[in-house]
């Protein structure tokens, strides 16, 4: 059993498949499917006073639309636009800015062409992906480019990278796995073409019953750091770089870390195992994580040498009253 | 970092993590373990994927030219082996200010003379005669081999390369959209502006263009359109989806609302004019994010648009599929997610025309300059005096993002002066 599973894991990563162009030719057939069968459903988003313009995808019968937060700013409605030009109204509902996801609903209840919901979590470096967006806005001469990469990097917190290239009036269009499941909404650029950001679709998931209310909440910050879902242990670190660890210079209380048992003065020299020598090293591989991992600490505390576990919350949560 | 949510009038922009761009790397938060895996899938992909380039490498060639005082010679593009072996097709605007200069180099690094003989100004192609040494006949055989193009069903999706002439991969992507017409004056055109600060239902008319269908049937500016061919016009956005199922010469019905009044008007749709860069988006800052567009990338009347990542001296070669066919050229790198093609059925078509000699390309680019000068001349002042009635100040985003568009004018001014004047040899 343990042989076949480990085997069945190899098979399914991207990069160990391509032997001949006979793979090639299967990864091409699959991305030609994705894209034919997401094309219906990727619609404009277009301001009716303004005229800006993003996209969304229709993610069931009824005419559900994930979108990105930022495109729906400040509407109350919004009209939506298919590829082939007909034009409908959505009404706007939720939106979570910290993680730049939204909701919009179809006035007229359909039936809708719709794509169905995956899972970002499992996504790691390398998977196959279809990316598509009504670019630089609505065009009723052009169908949504299609645009074909793979995951550069799983993170931060719900974020992660592709090199699906993307620009203004991608946002809030949709990110597809090779079985054409929704894995992310596209959000934000960086200056090189392989720095494409996207919001992982199982933050949807935590947030739905907040969103489909029709909620708003949350702070539009990419800056990691700075991004209330950041996840966090609940130290303060020490600013003295000592090379072989980051000092513990104080626990918040009712913290994971607090609870955890973490002191003032240990010193945390490694993350799952993996040694750590600085404070930004220690920021860097926390970031990539997701709140509610269970990371194991590596810590020093006197002579003595011990391992705790460690559950990451989201940062503004820590100061609120459990 | 850019939000990309927004175009047109307004895209938010926020820079944040990192501001001098040159710094920031690909990916500033991929981890090692990452890297290692990207690397190894970059390594795999590609090698297979040159397994299929090695026909067509042979039919690709770099060309070179030297700018004006200059000893060394600067790399200008990719182009096609056609016809008996003896022509290359190209890309003309990146050649053009070496015409005198040109080499075609094949891959394993033979190097000829060659000079322009025909240009095809609508598709920024051009022609070139390979000038060959008495000497070289049975060994060119074998260098330049004269491409075949295979019949294509361009699909969503579908794999497309560009080979370097080595028979390494010069650029991957696959097909975004399906051929489409991205000239301009093939437009349907009804000789209106809308007034962007209307808030009501249909479209209101702020300047009527003289000698166009709008004009012609006594429509007014301050008029309001309602519908058109019995289709309600709720805004522009609207309008701009009702006329593109329209062709120049055909006639409309609009109902035109003028002070209460309702009333119906035939139009007859004119070919647009030429815009160029009027259109705010075209000089945006994120068309550049990602590698410099060629500067001539748009106005192609037959283009499949893909998301193929290529420098934009690469460009003018072949597009290969994955069972190594030649199934067409690239035309142009135009912003980070797209790079035009043409088909070879397309190419074909455009060979069989009558091709421009310089003098007359020359005259009829200078004449289009013209042109669009005029436009501007007579759209310019109306529109400005109609912002300046509503003494609007402009926002500051967009007060920065003019000043980042003149910058990016001016370093584009700079860089030809300079590949004018040989400093800038590569």
């Amino acid at each position: 059993m343990l042989l076949v599973y480990g085997w069945a894991c190899v098979g399914l990563q991207a990069q160990e498949s391509l032997r001949s162009v006979g793979d090639l030719v299967s990864l091409e057939k699959r991305v030609h499917g994705v894209a034919q069968k997401a094309l219906p459903a990727t619609v404009a988003l277009v301001s009716d006073g303004t005229g800006s313009s993003g996209s969304g995808v229709i993610v069931s019968k009824d005419g559900l639309i994930l979108t990105a937060a930022h495109v729906i700013q400040g509407m109350k409605n919004v009209d939506v636009y298919f590829p082939d030009g007909k034009k409908r109204v959505g009404k706007v509902l939720g939106a979570n800015f910290s993680k730049d996801i939204g909701m919009v609903r179809m006035i007229d209840t359909g039936p809708w062409p719709f794509m169905e919901m995956g899972e970002s979590k499992p996504l790691e470096a390398g998977d196959w992906l279809v990316a598509l967006g009504h670019s630089a806005g609505f065009d009723p001469a052009r169908t949504p480019p299609v645009r074909f990469g793979r995951v550069m990097s799983d993170g931060p917190g719900n974020y992660f990278t592709s090199d699906c290239t993307l620009i203004g009036g991608d946002s809030g269009g949709p990110l597809f796995n090779l079985d054409g499941k929704l894995v992310g909404i596209n959000s934000s650029i960086g200056w090189s073409w392989k720095n494409n950001n996207h919001a992982g679709v199982d933050g949807f998931r935590e947030d739905w019953d907040r969103l489909t209310a029709g909620e708003t909440w949350g702070a539009l910050q990419m800056n990691p750091l700075a991004n209330p879902e950041t996840p966090v242990l609940g130290i303060v670190m020490g600013m003295r770089d000592e090379g072989r660890g980051v000092r513990v210079q104080k626990v918040e209380p009712n913290s994971p870390a607090a609870a955890a048992g973490l002191r003032v003065g240990d010193m945390i020299v490694a993350v799952d195992q993996e040694p750590v020598l600085g404070g930004a090293e220690l920021q860097q591989v926390l970031i990539k994580k997701e709140v509610g991992d269970l990371i194991s600490l590596g810590l020093v505390r006197g002579s003595e040498k011990l391992k705790i576990d460690v559950e990451l919350v989201k940062r503004e949560d820590l100061f609120k009253i459990r | 970092m850019r939000w990309i949510g927004k175009s047109g009038n307004g895209w938010i922009a926020a820079a944040l993590l990192v501001s001098a761009h040159a710094q920031e790397s690909d990916v500033p938060l991929m981890r090692p373990d990452e890297e290692k895996v990207i690397q190894s899938q970059d390594q795999s992909f590609n090698q297979v994927l040159e397994t299929t380039l090695a026909q067509a490498a042979k039919s690709t060639v770099r060309i070179w030219g030297k700018p004006v005082r200059s000893r060394k010679a600067t790399m200008l593009a990719y182009g096609l082996v056609v016809g008996k072996g003896t022509q290359v097709l190209t890309k003309w605007s990146e050649i053009e200010r070496f015409e005198n200069t040109l080499h075609v180099q094949a891959g394993g690094g033979e190097s000829f003379k060659a000079e322009v003989a025909g240009v095809f100004t609508d598709e920024d192609l051009v022609l070139l005669n390979i000038a060959i040494p008495a000497d070289a006949g049975r060994v060119i055989k074998d260098v330049l081999v004269p491409a075949k193009f295979s019949e294509s069903t361009w699909n969503y999706g579908q794999f497309v390369s560009a080979p370097q002439p080595d028979g390494k991969l010069g650029g991957f992507g696959v097909v975004s959209v399906l051929e489409r017409n991205l000239r301009e004056t093939d437009r349907a055109h009804l000789g209106i502006m809308a007034d962007p600060d209307f808030r009501g239902k249909g479209v209101k008319i702020a300047v009527v263009q003289p000698e166009h269908g709008a004009a012609e049937a006594g429509i007014q500016s301050g008029d309001v359109i309602l519908d058109m061919d019995g289709r309600e016009i709720s805004g522009l956005q609207e309008l701009r989806n009702a006329l593109t199922n329209k062709q120049p010469g055909d006639k409309v019905k609009l109902k035109i609302e003028t002070a209460g009044k309702e009333r119906s008007v035939e139009v007859l749709l004119t070919n647009r004019p030429i815009y160029g860069e009027l259109s705010p988006n075209r000089l945006n800052q994120m068309e550049r994010m990602g590698g410099e567009p060629n500067l001539v990338n748009s106005g192609f009347s037959r283009v499949v648009q893909s998301d193929m990542k290529i420098q934009s001296n690469q460009v003018g070669g072949p597009v290969v599929d994955l069972q190594g066919k030649i199934i067409g050229v690239t035309l142009a790198r135009a912003d980070r997610t797209k790079t035009y093609l043409m088909s070879g059925s397309a190419v074909a078509d455009l060979l069989k025309g009558k091709a421009e000699t310089v003098a007359e390309a020359r005259e009829k680019m200078e004449s289009q300059r013209q042109q669009l000068a005029q436009q501007r001349r007579d759209l310019m002042p109306k529109m400005r005096l109609k912002s300046e009635q509503g003494k609007k100040p402009m926002d500051p985003e967009r007060a920065r993002r003019h000043m980042s568009d003149v910058e990016r004018l001016m370093g584009r001014i700079n860089r030809e002066l300079e590949a004018l004047e040989g400093r800038n040899s590569r």
